[in-house]
């Protein structure tokens, strides 16, 4: 069964389908991208410990830090590196998705950022103070 | 037929190359199943990361105050158990796939116990949640706001340790938006300013016994105390669930591989199904418990 692959080495084109070369076991180290991830943990807490004065700074260095992360154990954990065309496939339509949700979400977020710039009150004038919750 | 067809049982049939898998080993029905399983759970995400993401745009102060009362240290614990649950599930799946039993059951273990040791910290936090209660109740004549952890609870009082501040000088005001720190950072006499967080943290809690007659309201920090709380259970609720749903076939494939059985592209779909409740964490932590 595996003299025939050898046959079939020097034009990939020539292959019949189904009759291929075994699958190389791509070698990922692992433990090499379990101590980067702990890194960019230990990053994402010094970034939330350090606040800048933007929220909006803040929202979005934590979710760069956040995605970098999600790169890391999408691409070496899962393998995403050595998968083909049909994976990344299935995979465009959640994430264009969630980019569309996001995108149009940012006109009501932002609409309403400009009327929330007050802390809104713990206070409120109307009702009795002992009224029951 | 290659090897690794031939061991997940897959007889590709012969016809021209498909132009949209890649040339090579046809990718295996189970692992194009699993990641179409992933797509739809990234939506489901999605669909509660969305909410959350309209709801803290309506009360952004809210949410900010109340998640800085969380735990950080236990999150962060939390976010390096499943970080290394996700370098044994690799690993576990690197020794299937080499044939290595012992290997195998060694890293399907540690997945397990940090799987386990999640849903354990997890249970912590929630369990201080829900004896963290806000209360508004007399003593005497005057009526406070109290809020802080209840120690003891019997038929005639509860005991709460904590802070409180006199109610009166902002009427109407809501317990539902109300944090402990907002109560130790309130001034004990009308005359003096706010103390300050820092000033607040020195200040040290206090054992206060209610008397359940004396309450008019009662509120613990459960989904129901305010918007923000609701986001958190259930965001980490259904994440949570999905941790001990990914224990059922870590189970099963421990079990299997204790009697010697090991079933690599089963192994590796289970990996891509922990992996994916890894990165949802890895998300929800910034998202939840630091900005």
């Amino acid at each position: 069964m595996m003299a025939s692959a050898a046959h079939f080495q020097d034009s990939p084109l020539s292959e019949p389908h189904g009759v291929s070369q075994p699958t190389p076991r791509h070698h990922v180290n692992y433990l090499m991208i379990f101590f980067a991830l702990v890194a960019l943990t230990v990053v994402t807490v010094m970034v939330a410990l350090h606040r800048f004065d933007n929220e909006l700074v803040n929202v979005l260095l934590a979710l760069l830090v956040a995605s970098i992360k999600a790169t890391f154990v999408a691409v070496y954990f899962m393998h995403l590196k050595f998968e083909g065309k049909l994976i990344y496939l299935i995979l465009f339509v959640p994430m264009a998705l969630t980019i569309a949700l996001v995108a149009s979400l940012v006109p009501d977020i932002a609409h309403g950022l400009h009327h929330v710039m007050a802390p809104p009150p713990l206070v409120r004038h109307d009702a009795s103070p002992l009224a029951p919750y | 037929m290659s090897q690794a067809t031939a061991e997940q049982d897959y007889l590709p049939e012969d016809h021209a190359p498909d132009p949209v898998i890649s040339h090579g080993d046809p990718t295996p029905p189970g692992k194009v199943a699993i990641w179409l399983f992933l797509a739809s759970e990234i939506m489901f995400f999605v669909a509660l990361l969305g909410s959350y993401i309209v709801l803290r745009a309506g009360s952004p102060r809210l949410f900010s105050a109340h998640a800085a009362a969380l735990s950080k240290p236990l999150a962060a614990t939390n976010t390096v158990v499943l970080i290394f649950s996700s370098l044994t599930m690799a690993l576990s799946v690197e020794a299937a796939q080499q044939g290595k039993r012992g290997k195998l059951l060694l890293f399907l273990t540690l997945t397990i116990l940090c799987a386990l040791t999640f849903m354990g910290i997890k249970s912590i936090e929630y369990t201080d949640k829900y004896f963290h209660h806000t209360i508004v109740a007399k003593d005497g004549n005057k009526f406070y706001v109290y809020d802080g952890h209840q120690e003891e609870r019997n038929g005639k009082e509860v005991t709460l340790l904590g802070y409180r501040m006199p109610l009166g000088d902002q009427p109407g005001m809501n317990v539902h938006l109300i944090s402990q720190q907002d109560v130790a950072t309130h001034p004990n006499g009308t005359d003096s300013d706010a103390l300050s967080p820092d000033e607040a943290k020195k200040r040290p809690a206090e054992t206060f016994k209610i008397l359940l007659a004396n309450i008019n309201t009662d509120l613990n920090y459960m989904p129901s105390k305010n918007i923000f709380y609701s986001c958190y259970f259930v965001l980490t609720g259904v994440h949570g669930l999905h941790v001990l749903a990914g224990l059922i076939p870590l189970t099963l494939l421990l079990i299997q591989a204790i009697r010697g059985k090991m079933f690599p592209p089963h192994t590796e779909y289970v990996g891509l199904y922990w992996h994916f409740v890894d990165l949802v964490w890895i998300f929800l932590f910034p998202l939840l418990y630091l900005i």
